[in-house]
């Protein structure tokens, strides 16, 4: 017993590559696999699939799987193209929390080529995907987004969803943001939190 | 009238730092020692390493969302302290949820200054005068 | 022209502070307050911005990420010694490998993924600590991989040549028996531990490379996750929930949590350190 020796200076690694060829029908019907490890790593493969997108996210709605949603996420951060990033986006409006928490993470790894995409989730009916899309862009570094904001709290009702975006604000708030935030300061008189938050990023500002 | 008891600690659990820092000074400003984390998981681990009389947690947050986090904390072998939901969402689902995944008291945000210290001290079984 | 000097707010502290742990891993607490000013305000100024605002949303942009690279350099002590942070092959040998003897079920080795290997003070480190202070290794067998990126100090860490500085921890008396000296004052492994750990090149982020480290009971990663971007840091998490057994631990550096990282893990308190395991049922 104890520490196992090498027996060669030279000899491989010892380490057996895997040589088996994965295409990618293969894989794509891995995904469904009854065995969670095999589905995990059908997922990764198709990381280097663009084509794979959608399948991914067909996949991430049935998926029960924690580890196999991680790693499927995870390939749609490395495949980011229109498909996977819209269908990321319509992931903010999913009831499932892990799946809307999981695609705001994916958002904004991804970066700022989801810009456009999120900015049109401040139009949603619904608030609560109002502060995903918040939630994304205050992750993500575009000069857009302190425009974006402002014409969002120059009209917005729900308190939540301003308050949100003033803690954005905060941090790439300019000279630009401070009569919007002023103003929302006024109207939201009676929010303790409001008025703490927009002081911060007045201050933030000067 | 009981004096409050100090030095209870009490772990805010959001992914906005404003939120943390805006709980924190009305906690503090009533005794109360405060410690943060920004998800679930952080949570946990803090949780772990040292004990905490009162949760204080948000819903939405990256990588162990509220729910997930309460369920945890439950589901060690932890002390089972009270724990308080605060979420932006004013339905009833979302409170049913977070009732079922083991919290003890709901609230909508933005909180109230006077009202989540009065919910604080109600579950610390503290006598307010 | 009056340049108005660098401060750095409490509110910039805490949002530096955040920025800094969600990309490395690392937690700055009060305490080192002055040391992170200090040294944050040396790279703002290094870097031509001219305050905190500016630095910091360089660092968040695609184009800073060389800055961070920098800023990772003055804020981490990179160096390479044997028994660095001990309390974790304390916790290895007290706490972890006993739970996995006793749940093990077959007579195979015991394996080990260290990752980096650097130029081998880290497995080197391990394998004494094995022979010296666990018992078990007695009665099992075990096989030590250890795998780095750079093929430089993978030849350095076959070699097995250190400096006095590399070894300043080890007590002498394993300095005597697992070490000699060379004629120039450095100390050579001896070859019976040169021949216990198989060193590999191994890209972390490459799945087609990792794919064959599987079945590892402990993986030891210190201090190297800090240095990789969100994805790399995700993909590298995604990869050792696969190489480990179920049950299996990973160490990572003191400073350095998988909070910000992945929730796949568990935590796992033992009375030396915390560390992560891969649950035993499958998530």
């Amino acid at each position: 017993m104890g520490l196992i020796k090498r027996q060669t200076e030279n000899k491989s690694d010892g380490i057996e590559k895997r040589s088996r060829k994965r295409d990618f029908a293969g894989l794509i019907n891995q995904l469904s696999s009854s065995s969670a490890k095999e589905r995990r790593w059908a997922a990764k493969d198709l990381a280097s699939y663009p084509e794979a997108a959608r399948a991914l996210l067909d996949r991430l709605e049935v998926e029960e799987s924690a580890s196999v949603r991680e790693v499927i996420f995870s390939s749609l951060i490395q495949i980011k193209d229109d498909v996977a990033i819209s269908g990321l986006v319509d992931l903010l409006r999913s009831e499932d929390v892990s799946l809307r928490n999981g695609a705001v993470e994916a958002l904004r790894e991804i970066g700022a080529s989801v810009g456009p995409y999120v900015k049109k989730m401040l139009e949603d009916p619904d608030p609560d995907v109002r502060i995903f899309a918040i939630n994304v862009m205050d992750s993500i570094d575009l000069p857009e987004i302190e425009e974006w904001l402002l014409n969002l709290i120059d009209r917005e009702q729900n308190v939540n969803v301003c308050a949100v975006a003033l803690e954005v604000l905060c941090n790439i708030g300019t000279d630009k943001s401070r009569g919007s935030i002023e103003k929302l300061k006024e109207r939201f008189k009676d929010e303790p939190y409001i008025q703490y938050v927009a002081d911060i990023a007045l201050k933030n500002i000067d | 009238m009981k004096r409050k008891e100090k030095g209870k600690t009490i772990l805010i659990v959001d992914d906005a730092l404003t939120v943390r820092m805006f709980h924190r000074q009305i906690l503090e400003g009533g005794g109360y020692l405060v410690e943060e984390a920004s998800n679930g998981f952080e949570a946990l681990e803090k949780a772990i390493q040292s004990s905490f009389d009162l949760y204080i947690v948000d819903i939405n947050m990256p990588l162990l969302d509220g729910y997930g986090f309460v369920q945890k904390l439950r589901q060690n072998d932890l002390p089972q302290v009270p724990v308080i939901m605060v979420s932006t969402e004013a339905d009833a689902k979302d409170r049913d949820m977070a009732f079922e995944s083991g919290a003890n008291f709901y609230m909508v945000k933005p909180v109230k200054p006077e009202y989540l210290l009065k919910v604080v001290h109600i579950l610390l079984g503290e006598v307010i005068a | 022209m009056v340049v108005k000097p660098v401060v750095i707010t409490d509110y910039d502290f805490v949002k530096f502070k955040e920025l800094f742990y969600k990309k490395t891993g690392i937690k700055f607490d009060v305490s080192k307050r002055y040391f992170v000013d200090k040294r944050l305000v040396e790279r703002i100024e290094a870097s031509g911005c001219s305050s905190f605002r500016e630095y910091y949303n360089l660092l968040r942009s695609p184009e800073g990420m060389k800055e961070f690279q920098e800023l990772i350099n003055v804020m981490t002590v990179n160096e390479s010694y044997f028994f660095r942070e001990e309390y974790q092959f304390k916790c290895l040998v007290k706490s972890a490998l006993p739970e996995i003897v006793s749940r093990k079920k077959d007579t195979k080795p015991i394996r080990f993924w260290i990752i980096p290997s650097a130029a081998g003070e880290e497995p080197y480190s391990i394998a004494i600590y094995l022979l010296e202070k666990w018992d078990g290794i007695d009665k099992w067998d075990v096989e030590l991989i250890s795998s780095d990126i750079d093929t430089k100090v993978l030849d350095q860490a076959k070699r097995g040549l250190y400096s006095k500085r590399a070894v300043q921890y080890v007590p002498e008396k394993y300095l005597r028996k697992y070490f000699t000296r060379t004629a120039d004052g450095y100390y050579q492994i001896c070859d019976d531990l040169r021949q216990s750990i198989r060193f590999t090149r191994v890209n972390l982020c490459d799945p087609n490379e990792t794919r064959s480290y599987r079945d590892f009971d402990i993986i030891f990663c210190r201090n190297l996750l800090i240095y990789f971007d969100d994805v790399s840091r995700r993909l590298a998490a995604e990869t050792f929930y696969d190489a480990l057994k179920p049950g299996g631990f990973i160490f990572l550096g003191h400073s350095e949590s998988m909070s910000r990282i992945s929730s796949l893990y568990r935590i796992r308190k033992f009375s030396e350190a915390i560390i992560y395991q891969k649950p035993l049922e499958e998530l």
